[in-house]
């Protein structure tokens, strides 16, 4: 028995579910030596911004029990250069292609968008809402349902492409944004960025990171991401697509029974530049083991004992 | 724009675990004898196949690559400084080890006829081995090559019987005087730039931050040619994280005024950091 791994959903089709995370692939072919891209059900680049950013001074990183701090800043060449330089090497790779954008204003969201739509190699818009809206007053947009919403619509009045909004994990409740986003027209969103964290060396009283705090990723959220993701896939109609401490197939599995549509592999990579790979060939074996004919019929399959009423988990929870 | 890594990614066996200095070990392990050559002062991500406590591998210069009746092996010097370092201290002959490599950009060839003088504080001598074989093994004469060799005690000096093998000249300096003369190893250097006979056309820097930032403004002042190897933080090894990050002048970088050690490092010629680079080495 074959198993059907492809996904499809915001009408494109993908071979398989399995994604590389922004940010942790490079922006093309980095990293094709040791997976072949065609492998991949897409390649997510890291966030392209309208004009470079070299980004944060260092140290940018720390590693943290079981996961690591990053605050890189967002460095990258910009949007002249990712369409000059690195897209015309990612025509034929045999696997489709996210572009991720992300800006500190909604001209600028706009004015990325309008630039990719008509690269036709991009197969999808990835909108990183996790940057700070300049014009709003320095709070992301992901982390205010106006904002989100305002965003996503500059892009969408852009590009006929599909769009993903990617949601910060660090808010009272995703679920309102991502209804928001779904109202102002995302084809479905992409959960979750990382965690905000701290890491200190006290001995030198600092630190370990240039700018103080950081995101938290790696297997250590792996749980709040499944549950965010179950979370957001409950209160929109439009599909999920996971992220957060992925290492291995049965992870990827747990988040399209959570609700999923496909799964992005991020700090994982860092690990094993070849592991995504592996996880390709690992849900092939688990799934015809386990006689799931088709991926698809994993999505959002959980049966759950007790109805979540998100608003009031918290308070359920016993502590 | 960013080229594919070209590294490996293979299972080494442990073959030995040798103390070295008071907080050291050398590390060998046997690994498949069809691997690619190994340049030298490149490095390799390791991380043991158990994960040894840790969630990312580490980078560690290439120090030995032997090829011998025992197949080949090649070989760490690792200085105990965190969980990372302990674990992969800790491994048993015949536990495995996952390798990320051969990664980064080494230092500079050595024309014969040239004078280089290696400086190395403590663990930083790791990436010189393999410096002196390739120099050697390219007809550089052995009484061309020095080793300013220093550490803050004679415990700190791993393996130093291992150098006079090459015939290269060997000075050693340590902060107390235990061993070698009372200094550091860039005051060795310093000695020998008031020499014409001694001075050298290219210097090589591999150490504690603190004698990186002396070694440069040195080369700075004496118009040296001088290269560093820098032991940055790192994510990866494999150029996609962007944690490794190096700020340096523009012009030397294609026009970008960040550099990554582990694709255009970990060796940066000292006159393309920027100053401020110097401050947080
Ligand atoms: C290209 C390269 C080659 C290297 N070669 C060698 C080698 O041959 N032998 C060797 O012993 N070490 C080498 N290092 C340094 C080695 O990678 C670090 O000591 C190791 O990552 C520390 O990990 P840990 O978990 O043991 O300690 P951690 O808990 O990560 O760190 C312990 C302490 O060391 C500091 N630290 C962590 N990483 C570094 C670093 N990269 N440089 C300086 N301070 C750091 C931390 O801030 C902390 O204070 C190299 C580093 C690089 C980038
Ligand atoms: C070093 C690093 C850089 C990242 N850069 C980006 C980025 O540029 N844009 C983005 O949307 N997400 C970025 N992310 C977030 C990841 O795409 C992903 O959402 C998050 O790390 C959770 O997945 P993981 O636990 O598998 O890494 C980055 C993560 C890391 C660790
Ligand atoms: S260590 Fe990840 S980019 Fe250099």
């Amino acid at each position: 028995m074959a198993v059907d791994l492809s996904v499809s959903f915001a009408g494109v089709q993908f071979a398989n579910p399995v994604f590389s995370a922004s940010g942790t692939y490079g922006h093309g072919l980095e990293m094709s030596h040791f997976v072949s891209p065609a492998k991949l059900g897409a390649l997510v680049g890291k966030t392209v911004t309208r004009r470079p950013r070299p980004g944060n001074a260092p140290p940018r990183m720390a590693e943290t029990p079981s996961g690591m701090l990053n605050s890189i800043g967002l460095e990258n060449r910009g949007i002249e250069h990712y369409r000059k330089e690195v897209l015309p090497t990612l025509r034929g790779c045999g696997t489709r292609v996210i572009s991720n954008i992300g800006a500190e204003s909604i001209d600028d969201f706009a004015f990325l968008a309008e630039q990719l739509d008509s690269e036709d190699g991009v197969s999808a818009l990835e909108v990183n809402l996790s940057c700070p809206n300049v014009g709003g007053g320095k709070l992301p947009f992901s982390t205010d349902c106006r904002n989100a919403e305002a965003a996503i619509r500059a892009v969408r009045e852009r590009t006929r492409k599909p769009i993903l909004a990617k949601l910060s994990p660090n808010v009272t409740s995703i679920a309102e944004i991502a209804r928001a986003v779904e109202a102002a027209g995302a084809d479905g969103i992409t959960a979750i960025n990382t965690l905000l964290g701290m890491a200190i060396d006290w001995r030198r009283r600092a630190p370990m990171l240039s700018t103080t705090v950081g995101g938290l990723s790696g297997p250590a959220i792996k749980p709040v991401a499944l549950r965010m993701v179950f979370e957001v896939a409950r209160a929109v109609r439009i599909p999920v697509v996971a992220a957060g401490g992925v290492r291995c197939a049965d992870d990827v599995a747990e988040f399209l029974v959570a609700g999923a549509s496909a799964v992005q592999v991020g700090t994982w990579n860092f690990v094993d530049p070849t592991g995504i790979g592996t996880i390709v060939d690992d849900l092939e074996r688990i799934l015809e083991a386990a006689r799931v004919a088709s991926v698809r019929s994993l999505i959002g399959s959980l049966r759950s004992p007790a109805p979540v009423r998100f608003e009031q988990a918290d308070a359920l929870v016993e502590r | 724009m960013a080229a594919p890594c070209a590294a490996f990614r293979f299972r080494g066996t442990t073959a030995a675990v040798v103390p070295a200095g008071a907080d050291g070990v050398r590390l060998d392990l046997a690994v498949d004898a069809a691997f690619p050559k190994v340049a030298p002062s490149q490095f390799f991500m390791l991380r043991r196949s158990d994960g040894g406590g840790v969630l990312l591998g580490r980078p560690f210069s290439v120090y030995l690559d032997r090829t011998g009746a025992n197949g080949r092996t090649l070989s760490f010097l690792l200085k105990v400084m965190g969980p990372g370092t302990r674990g992969l201290s800790e491994l048993k002959v015949g536990m495995s080890v996952d390798l990320v490599g051969p990664l980064g950009q080494g230092f500079p060839a050595v024309a014969p006829g040239e004078r280089l003088s290696c400086v190395a504080g403590g663990v930083g001598i790791a990436t010189f081995p393999l410096v002196f074989e390739a120099a050697l093994a390219a007809g550089a004469r052995a009484q061309d090559l020095t080793l300013c060799f220093g550490a803050a005690r004679k415990e700190f000096l791993y393996e130093v019987d291992r150098y006079r093998d090459y015939g290269i000249r060997v000075r050693i300096a340590t902060d107390d005087g235990s061993a070698g003369q009372r200094g550091t190893a860039l005051d060795l250097l310093r000695e020998d730039c008031k020499n014409a006979l001694l001075r050298p056309h290219k210097v090589f820097a591999c150490g504690p931050e603190r004698m990186l930032e002396a070694v440069v403004r040195f080369a700075a002042e004496e118009r040296l040619d001088a290269y560093l190897s820098l032991e940055t933080r790192m994510g990866c090894g494999t150029g996609v994280c962007n944690a490794c990050a190096v700020p340096v002048k523009p012009a030397s970088n294609g026009g970008w005024p960040v550099a990554k050690a582990c694709r255009e490092g970990p060796v940066f010629r000292a006159c393309d950091l920027t100053l401020e680079e110097a401050h947080q080495l």
